[in-house]
């Protein structure tokens, strides 16, 4: 098995974001100036061509259900904050990599949209805050699988054949296989990238969750929201199992099967496209 | 909906969401019809991949979409919380099935 180390080093050298520390940089010190306005740090992003339509493709991926495009980076500051923008900015890279291994990694797109939609209609039954924040949570949830399968490749293939083979969820195989998983490799990344912890921790801890750790009630969320997306079939998150409903974070969210049912019906179903094991 | 890259799209499948070009500009809106100028195009502008409506055809049985979901959350029948998200998944199955979407 790779060492912890090593392998944490790897990660954090992950994808060609050549272009991104220095973006974000500069974005970060234009935030912290007082006289930042939103128009001032689209048109930095803007700057950035490709950057720029990475970003406003994520905005226009169909989970905030916007009924127009979003067709500026200063309308997405407006609308959605500059966490998110910052951290759709950071994980465009990322996300390239899943459509260049649409094979190895098929359906994961597909599911993670369904999870940001969950987190959304989610955190939007509950009336919490900042629900932009959440559905971008949902949307990156598995982003660790993704490192995993660039960075990772032989030990990637070991995973699908051990998942194949026992027919287990992808993260006891990833357990078996590297000794970590797939939340803490997308921890270290988003640590790499300074990311703040109401972001980070629904991601790191959707799989693994507890009351009293910070954000509990958005790592709820994000934890739920995965679940509701395999269990309605939408897209494929490397595995044919669900992981159980954590009691803790039913309860903490406090919904009806009243409110499952609503939610449920807003997912993308299983159209009956075939999923790949 | 399903990712398709634009070598494989046909005129007549409906875009679902907005096809953005590598300039920036929003190329196609959600519920554009494609036609073959408009795919040829596509693919001048750099577009590599769509996401288009599923055609019905693809749609597997309700018997079949009913099993996997059995499979799915197997290990979870002493589960009550699972056991009550199954059924609500299986109902709205039936549902969509029963009204032919």
């Amino acid at each position: 098995m790779l060492d912890k180390t090593q392998m944490r080093a790897r990660v954090e050298q992950t994808v060609n974001i050549a272009t991104i520390p220095q973006i974000v940089s500069k974005l970060r010190t234009m935030f912290e100036a007082p006289s930042m306005s939103a128009i001032a740090v689209g048109e930095e992003i803007a700057k950035d061509q490709v950057l720029a339509v990475k970003v406003l493709k994520l905005v226009n991926s169909g989970f905030y259900g916007f009924r127009t495009p979003i067709t500026t980076i200063t309308q997405a500051m407006v609308l959605l904050g500059f966490d998110v923008v910052k951290t759709l900015v950071l994980s465009a890279s990322v996300l390239d990599i899943l459509e260049l291994m649409n094979q190895s990694l098929a359906g994961l797109w597909e599911h993670s949209l369904g999870t940001a939609k969950a987190a959304s209609a989610i955190a939007g039954r509950l009336n919490m805050a900042n629900p932009e924040e959440i559905a971008v949570a949902g949307l990156l949830h598995d982003l660790g699988k993704v490192i995993i399968a660039q960075r990772f490749p032989q030990e990637h293939a070991q995973i699908r054949e051990t998942v194949t083979r026992r027919n287990c969820l992808q993260i006891d195989a990833e357990r078996e296989v590297l000794g970590v998983t797939h939340l803490d490799v997308g921890m270290w990344l988003l640590k790499k990238w300074s990311l703040p912890p109401k972001l980070v921790y629904p991601i790191a801890f959707h799989n693994n969750f507890h009351p009293s750790r910070d954000f509990a009630d958005r790592t709820a969320v994000v934890h739920l929201a995965d679940i509701l997306a395999r269990a309605k079939g939408v897209g494929y998150a490397g595995d044919n199992r669900i992981p159980a409903i954590d009691f803790g974070a039913w309860h903490l969210l406090h919904l009806s099967f009243d409110d499952i049912e609503d939610i449920c019906l807003q997912l993308e179903g299983d159209t009956g496209s075939r999923m790949i094991a | 909906m399903k990712r398709i890259g634009v070598h494989e799209a046909q005129p007549g499948q409906v875009v679902v969401q907005a096809v953005f070009g590598s300039a920036g500009l929003a190329l196609l809106r959600p519920g554009s019809v494609l036609t073959a100028d408009m795919i040829s195009r596509l693919s001048n502008y750099g577009v590599a991949t769509l996401s288009i409506e599923d055609d019905g055809a693809e749609v597997r049985p309700i018997e079949e979409r009913l099993r996997d979901l059995d499979a799915r959350f197997a290990g979870h029948e002493q589960d009550t919380l699972m056991r009550r998200l199954k059924e609500v998944i299986a109902a709205q199955m039936r549902e969509g099935a029963g009204s032919g979407a």
